[in-house]
């Protein structure tokens, strides 16, 4: 087994997921080649030394069907030897894919492999692809399905979260990110994406609130009330859950992952093509797991994700320096926290998704790359990130800065 | 011309033929019913007399109708029993089970155009006829109703009616049809497309053979015909997506998992309309089969029709006495229950006589049956005219006097066996011999009360439950002094008012009464036991009770709860009655001390703060200091056979001696779980010397109280059963 290490990685910034998002006119091929072309170019690459490219893509329909990620490599102009494959563990998919190549990589079974992904909700909206999950009755049954919104609020009843902590949370996630970015800490990684005529459309994630603050956040209603009650879901959540009274209703828009387009590319590669290619590799990957979990509580799993990479790679929560908590909802980080003993301000130091939204194939190879700068920028030394996953699952990854 | 009518069978046909003009017209009518069900039997002949239309080459179009005033009410549900034959195999059941669709099938791709024409109501297989033939046309008889009410019985529409609906409606308007089991009018049934065409009684022929005769009708169906789509969209499109989602959510939030109909009614729909419709059929037979194999259809058959049905038609009323009716009624304590009594029997065309302690409390009484009758035609569930008949009827009198002439007089005075002694001497020194006092004590024996009776075997208890507008048992309590007569009187009575009677032996607390009480003293043995309030309250609820004992308790008022526990309590000795009552008396006394007495006083074991949803006091649940927090499963254990133990010593000790009434006094009396079909069924499906074993080993861990009486464990030694299906 050889190491694998990360050589680079790019990310497009996060539009708004809405039509009158910067990036509504963009492509979903447009924006995977994006970020495949800026691996390429700033390293001048021989693309045919990469053997596969890994995307998540979590609605792979319509035009963000047919195995994305070989379409946007041919758009990119890689080299026909470069393979694709698109993947989907749901919200985890980008870190899935950063593992996923890490094994291929360590088994030898592939030297360079660009991991990552590319989601355009705002053209190819969430749900998308149908699927069984809540309208098989037989399945929905057997799952205990209730949508995520709801799992969110259930984690917050169960655990005693109020909603002026998860607000906070929020305004954190918005003051951390406006500052990382003001302080220039994305300028490495985020590139710019153009329009047909070489124009910028769009250079800083979209979503950044800088002055947002907690009265802000206090006007908004409770997404999932009505939901919970009329359709029954909150009957669902207590039917698996009787220890808790009553499901109340704490997540909104305001502190739960923004809607976003945006893409993501990660080098990675073995020590042995770096060196041949005359690439200097920035961390290696000690560890990664994924998990299932409870599914109709859905988003517990990062805690057990990383506790299972940390034992993979014989570490504990201590050595680990920083983490990225993908802020689904504002409830999945702060669990996170409590149940590992960690203190928050070693999670999300430059924000999360709640402020610069959520891509939902990409995000887990961005908060992978963000964590790598931050290590950087910082001098530290490890980091794991992890995410929380439909239908109960958890993945995690831990790097160590070379 | 020609009209030929040919039996078609030598003796007792339920199909007779007629060929008018080039129509054959299938008339159906079971002599020995008042509405035609579909049996083996019809099947056979309707079949036999169908394919003869279709040899025949004269006959060019063929009319399904029915002799009666209605069309056909449904399958025999006796038949029931037999699809679920031990031993049998599921493809034999589905063999069996499989008749009438593959027959309706038939009609519908025989190659001749079949009308439908319904003189009236067409329920279950009924409608599922129509729906096999390819043009429907109703007659506009009032009251008629058309629907699919097979989910209330634990089964689904098994001979098309799934397909044909999503077929007809989309998936969308099909879910809440099918899986509410709703009825529609004639008139609801055209909007929805349902039915074709709905005419006046008199041309319900002539229009279906003129619908013939002017080519509207097409011998092939619409989703046997070429570039059919499903109207809607199909399960991927996103409205019927939304149906979906919603549906399986909001059905199994209310069902639990104890329903298998609903789900099964779910997947017709959603895995049965993507495909062709032989093979929607087939998969429609084939999930009927599986929920005509669950203990659970068959409970519900058991106890909410056939128990119901023979306690409606009051089966067991004494022999030998002519049909009675109330013409006045006399109600003695014009509270709620009082006030409810006379409502219902206004309502019903019985003259009232209210009174109470004093002229300003009956006047009372009196306003609350008017503004309750108010209230029903603001809702329009009554009309003016009636409600004005109804209050008409309805007097408050000042006088005991003024109950002369009363058939009947019911006491709804507090539970004080000393105020009701004095209440009946001063009603039988002005009633008549004839007239018969009925006692609505929820927990006094009767007898006792019939003590301070001069005509005991007049004495009666009737006790009803609240709200009584709403709840449709009378728990009819037999004294033993109590004659034939009064018994068959008083059922008399219960029918008239349109309520069904369940018939029980005297007791403190009879039946209905000391179960509730055993349930809410269980919820209290767990509180006592450590067990977090909250956990007992979900659990109860996953068990199927509309809600939590310690919920319960404060809706009825502690201080009831607390009366009536006492009282029972006192009722009994030895160490299983301590261990029933001691803890939880003590509870209820430490409530009742403390002025916490339930909703009524704004707090019990729940707060209720204003503006906000009630919720258990915090107290409560810092209390639960039970270091290992019991299973679900474990806690609704007990919380069931808590119930089902005293129902077991009713029946024991001679006070419920009837099987379908002990089942189904406890699904109307306090809402036992009716996917249980009852506390005696649940020992029978458990096998009753599993349930005993059951029950011993909860007494080795929680309590003597777990006991069974001894004449269970002789009844379980015996290999008995309470049903025998």
């Amino acid at each position: 087994m050889t190491d694998a290490l990360i050589y680079d990685h790019v990310r497009t910034p996060r539009g708004r997921g809405k039509p009158d998002g910067a990036l509504h006119e963009v492509t979903s091929i447009h924006l995977g080649a994006t970020v495949l072309s800026a691996l390429r170019d700033r390293h001048q690459l021989d693309t045919s030394l990469v053997d596969d490219v890994i995307f998540g893509v979590v609605a792979p329909v319509g035009e963000q069907g047919q195995c994305l990620p070989r379409l946007a490599a041919i758009a990119a102009g890689y080299s026909e030897k470069t393979a694709g494959v698109q993947i989907n563990r749901f919200c985890g998919s980008g870190l899935e894919s950063v593992n996923m190549a890490a094994g291929k990589v360590a088994a030898g079974g592939a030297d360079f492999v660009v991991a990552g992904g590319c989601e355009s909700m705002s053209r190819v909206p969430i749900l998308s692809d149908g699927g069984a999950w809540s309208t098989d009755p037989a399945l929905a049954y057997t799952a205990n399905f209730i949508p995520q919104g709801i799992s969110a609020d259930l984690m917050a009843s169960k655990y005693g979260y109020r909603r002026e902590q998860l607000d906070d949370l929020a305004v954190e996630s918005h003051r951390r990110a406006a500052h990382a970015w003001a302080d220039g800490r994305f300028n490495r990684s985020v590139v710019p994406v153009r329009d047909l005529l070489g124009e910028i459309l769009l250079e800083r994630d979209e979503t950044v609130r800088a002055g947002c603050t907690r009265a802000d956040l206090s006007k908004l209603k409770a997404s999932f009330a009505e939901l919970g009650v009329k359709a029954g879901f909150d009957a669902l959540a207590i039917a698996r859950y009787p220890d808790v009274e009553r499901v109340i209703h704490v997540h909104h828009a305001g502190n739960s992952s923004g809607i976003v387009d945006g893409a993501c590319a990660m080098l990675i590669g073995s020590k042995a093509a770096g060196v041949a290619a005359g690439l200097r590799p920035r961390a290696r990957i000690r560890a990664f797991a994924e998990i299932g979990s409870e599914p109709t509580i859905m988003l517990t799993g990062p805690a057990y994700a990383a506790e299972k990479a940390l034992k993979k790679a014989g570490m504990s929560v201590h050595d680990i320096d920083l983490f990225e908590v993908n802020e689904a909802f504002a409830a999945v980080p702060m669990r996170f926290a409590e149940v590992l003993g960690i203190d928050p301000a070693r999670i999300n130091v430059n924000g999360g998704a709640i402020a610069m939204g959520h891509p939902l194939g990409a995000t887990g190879a961005i908060i992978l790359g963000t964590a790598l700068d931050e290590l950087e920028r910082s001098g530290k030394s490890t980091a794991l990130a992890t995410l929380c996953i439909g239908a109960g699952m958890g993945v995690a990854t831990i790097i160590e800065r070379i | 011309m020609s009209s030929t009518s040919i039996p078609t069978a030598a003796s007792a046909p339920h199909v007779t033929t007629r060929i008018e003009d080039g129509i054959g017209l299938l008339t159906i009518d079971q002599h020995d019913r008042s509405m035609n069900v579909f049996t083996p039997e019809l099947d056979r002949q309707l079949r036999t007399a169908f394919d003869a239309l279709l040899a025949d080459a004269a006959v060019t179009g063929i009319i399904i109708c029915s002799g009666k005033s209605s069309f056909l009410a449904g399958a025999d549900l006796a038949q029931m029993a037999a699809f679920n034959e031990p031993g049998s195999t599921p493809a034999q059941t589905l063999d069996r089970i499989s008749a009438f669709g593959n027959l309706f099938r038939h009609i519908e791709t025989g190659g001749k155009p079949v009308v439908a024409a319904a003189s009236g109501t067409a329920l279950g297989a009924g409608l599922e006829l129509m729906l096999g033939c390819h043009y429907r046309i109703a007659s506009d008889a009032p009251g008629a109703q058309f629907g699919l009410p097979e989910v209330k019985l634990g089964l689904l529409p098994g001979a098309g009616g799934t397909q044909r609906v999503v077929r007809i409606v989309g998936i969308a308007a099909s879910i809440p049809l099918l899986t509410q089991g709703t009825a529609l009018s004639a008139a609801e049934a055209h909007k929805l497309g349902l039915i074709h065409e709905v005419v006046p009684a008199a041309s319900l022929i002539d229009a279906a053979k003129a619908a013939l005769r002017d080519g509207r009708v097409n011998a092939v169906a619409p989703w046997d015909q070429k570039g059919f789509r499903l109207p809607g969209g199909d399960a991927y499109a996103l409205a019927p997506t939304q149906a979906l989602v919603a549906a399986n959510a909001s059905l199994h939030a209310a069902h639990r998992d104890h329903m298998p109909a609903p789900l099964a009614i779910l997947r017709c729909v959603y895995e049965g309309a993507r495909l062709p419709i032989d093979k929607g059929l087939r998969l429609e037979q084939k999930l009927f089969t599986t929920l005509v194999r669950d203990p659970v259809a068959h409970n519900l058959i058991r106890t909410l029709f056939f128990a119901r049905q023979s306690a409606d038609k009051l089966v067991r009323r004494p022999i030998g006495f002519a049909p009675s009716k109330v013409q006045r009624l006399g109600i003695v304590g014009a509270g709620f229950m009082g006030a409810g009594i006379a409502e219902v029997s206004a309502l019903a065309g019985i003259e009232v006589v209210l009174i109470d302690r004093d002229k300003a409390s009956a006047q009372r009484g009196y306003e609350s049956v008017q503004r309750a009758l108010d209230a029903a035609v603001a809702r329009q569930r009554l009309t003016a005219d009636r409600r004005d008949a109804a209050l008409a009827r309805v007097r408050a009198v000042e006088h005991y006097a003024d109950l002369a002439g009363c058939d009947l007089v019911i006491e709804a005075v507090v539970e004080d066996a000393g105020i009701k002694a004095k209440v009946t001497a001063a009603c039988e020194a002005v009633l008549g011999d004839r007239a018969i006092l009925a006692s609505n004590t929820s927990a006094l024996p009767i007898g006792e009360l019939a003590a301070a009776s001069a005509r005991r075997d007049r004495f009666i208890g009737l006790h009803f439950f609240s709200p009584v507008s709403k709840m449709a048992l009378v728990e009819v309590i037999r004294g033993r002094d109590t004659s034939d007569e009064t018994l068959a009187r008083a059922l008399d009575y219960v029918r008239q008012i349109r309520k069904t009677p369940i018939i029980v032996n005297d007791g403190p607390g009879f039946y209905t009464t000391r179960c509730v009480d055993a349930y809410l003293r269980e919820g209290l043995h767990l509180l006592a036991d450590g067990v977090d309030p909250v956990l007992i309250e979900n659990a109860a609820v996953a068990l199927g009770m509309p809600v939590g004992p310690l919920a319960l308790a404060d809706k009825v008022g502690i201080d009831v709860a607390h009366h009536v526990a006492h009282f029972l309590a006192a009722r009994e000795s030895g160490p299983a009655a301590v261990d029933r009552h001691a803890r939880a008396n003590a509870l209820l006394d430490a409530k009742v001390g403390a002025g916490q007495l339930g909703r009524k006083s704004g707090a019990g074991f729940y707060a209720y703060p204003e503006g906000a949803p009630r919720h258990l006091q915090t107290a409560l649940r810092s209390a639960a200091t039970a270091a290992t927090q019991p299973a679900s499963s474990a806690v609704q254990q007990r919380l069931l056979y808590a119930q089902v133990i005293e129902a077991t010593r009713c029946w024991a000790e001679g006070v419920a001696t009837d099987a379908s009434d002990t089942d189904l006094g406890a699904v109307l009396g306090w809402a036992f779980p009716a996917y249980l079909g009852g506390p005696l069924s649940v020992v029978d499906q458990t096998g009753a010397a599993e349930f005993v074993r059951r029950c011993d080993a909860l007494v080795a861990s929680c309590g003597a109280r777990f006991m069974v009486p001894v004449r269970l464990r002789d009844f379980a030694a015996s290999g008995a059963r309470f049903h025998t299906t």
